[in-house]
């Protein structure tokens, strides 16, 4: 009986530090239905379900969220004119929700027929950038671009991921899909192999989540900035010592459209926080 | 006063079995999230492969480099996040200068008593001979032309350190 009282210990010990992802019963604590029958989850678990509660608690709080800085500059550009057309986003956009603004940052990427291709938020704010305001084309990683994106996917909050993979967007769709379960990298490993076969098992310190996108762009708070959901990719792609690809690769919008698609259903809550 | 610590530890059983329930969930849920997405799961892993070979028919006794290792090296390469980088995966209690260590394999506590030094090499240079389900991947390739994670010495002085792994 004695020894019990270490075991006891021990046992209080694993029961606060470690996040528990799942009931004693095996069913995920907090878990979301996927939109499509033939998502190859049974179940999404929120990204934050993973971490540890102190970093999923900095996410959830506004003021705490270091994202929110960035989110702060999003909503300032999106009524100052900017570009030779002497147009701001909101002259054409209202301060409402013309259009289902909104909701708009959780459908992409997107085809769009003008163009006949898939692109994502970040294409196009630069085509509305070019096209309607005048004003030149951002990087994916900038400052402003990052603003802007944390500010339409902070407006998209708690909106279900509604991306749509049938039709035109088929092709990439399936090509994200093949790439989700090619092994990459020196160590041979594919996204599948970690994220949807091993998730809630410990990679170093941290847990491995599902993988779903819904968070990005996210405060990175090892590295203390902004990243993009492709800057993520980036960083899977050195950890399995192999080759990332740039921002806006076609490789990476055919990720970003199956992840999409993946965790549809699944609340958006960028900006997030991420170890 | 014996009364008294009857109910102590009847206590402290009923808290370990409150905790332990919890604290369970976080070791079930590898196996749970196995059996709850098995649907597309088993496409990876392919349950029909080839069966297990028994431990003793396949190790791999001769030191690639032709002399054992260095222990000292070994536990540098099992460390170092650019080469073995075993502790992203793994689970060494012995190495205490490491905080964050993984639990995606199992833990490598003991394992020089658990298996020979063939048989270590032989799962460095391919797991998959003993464990077709493991995602670990071959830390050595012989052939020059495809790249290889360690070199042979490197393999060497990692059997060397986990041989001392008691």
């Amino acid at each position: 009986m004695r020894g019990n009282l270490g075991a006891a210990l021990f046992q209080i010990a694993i029961g606060i530090f470690a996040a528990a992802v799942f009931t004693a019963d095996g069913q995920p604590r907090r878990a979301f239905a996927p939109a499509d029958p033939s998502n190859p989850l049974r179940y999404l678990i929120p990204g934050e379900e993973f971490l540890p509660p102190a970093i999923a608690a900095q996410q959830a709080d506004d003021f705490d969220n270091p994202a929110f800085a960035l989110v702060e500059t999003g909503e300032r550009a999106w009524a100052a004119p900017e570009g030779t057309l002497g147009r701001s986003c909101r002259s054409c956009h209202g301060s409402g929700n013309r259009n289902g603004v909104r909701q708009a940052a959780a459908t992409y990427p997107k085809y769009v027929s003008g163009l006949k291709e898939v692109i994502t938020l970040t294409s196009r704010i630069n085509l509305c950038r070019k096209g309607n305001l005048g004003a030149d084309v951002l990087a994916e990683d900038s400052t402003p671009m990052l603003g802007m994106t944390a500010y339409l996917r902070w407006l998209a909050r708690g909106i279900p991921e509604t991306v749509d993979n049938t039709g035109p967007a088929a092709e990439l769709f399936e090509r994200g899909r093949a790439l989700y379960q090619t092994k990459q990298g020196l160590l041979q490993l594919s996204c599948a192999q970690c994220h949807h076969e091993r998730f809630g098992q410990k990679f170093g310190g941290d847990a491995l989540s599902q993988g779903h996108p819904v968070a990005y762009p996210a405060y990175k708070t090892d590295q203390q900035r902004v990243i993009t959901l492709h800057e993520r990719f980036r960083m899977c792609n050195t950890l399995v010592r192999g080759k990332g690809q740039p921002d806006g690769s076609d490789d990476y919008i055919a990720l970003e459209l199956f992840l999409n698609w993946r965790s549809r259903n699944l609340p958006i809550t960028a900006p997030g926080v991420r170890p | 006063m014996a009364k008294m610590q009857g109910r102590a530890s009847l206590f402290l059983w009923a808290a370990s079995l409150v905790v332990f329930s919890f604290s369970c969930a976080v070791d079930v849920s590898a196996a749970e999230c196995k059996r709850k997405t098995a649907g597309y799961y088993l496409e990876y892993m392919n349950p029909d492969g080839p069966a297990r070979l028994a431990f003793s028919l396949q190790s791999l006794p001769t030191p690639l480099t032709g002399k054992p290792g260095d222990i000292v090296r070994g536990r540098e390469v099992l460390i170092d996040r650019q080469r073995g980088d075993c502790l992203s995966c793994h689970k060494i209690s012995a190495v205490t200068t490491v905080a964050d260590q993984g639990g995606i394999g199992p833990a490598l506590d003991g394992i020089g008593s658990r298996y020979s030094e063939g048989q270590l090499r032989q799962i460095l240079v391919d797991a998959k001979v003993y464990f077709p389900d493991a995602i670990m991947p071959p830390y050595y390739k012989s052939d020059s032309s495809e790249p290889s994670i360690l070199n042979a010495a490197e393999v060497e002085d990692l059997i060397a350190y986990l041989k001392t792994l008691k």
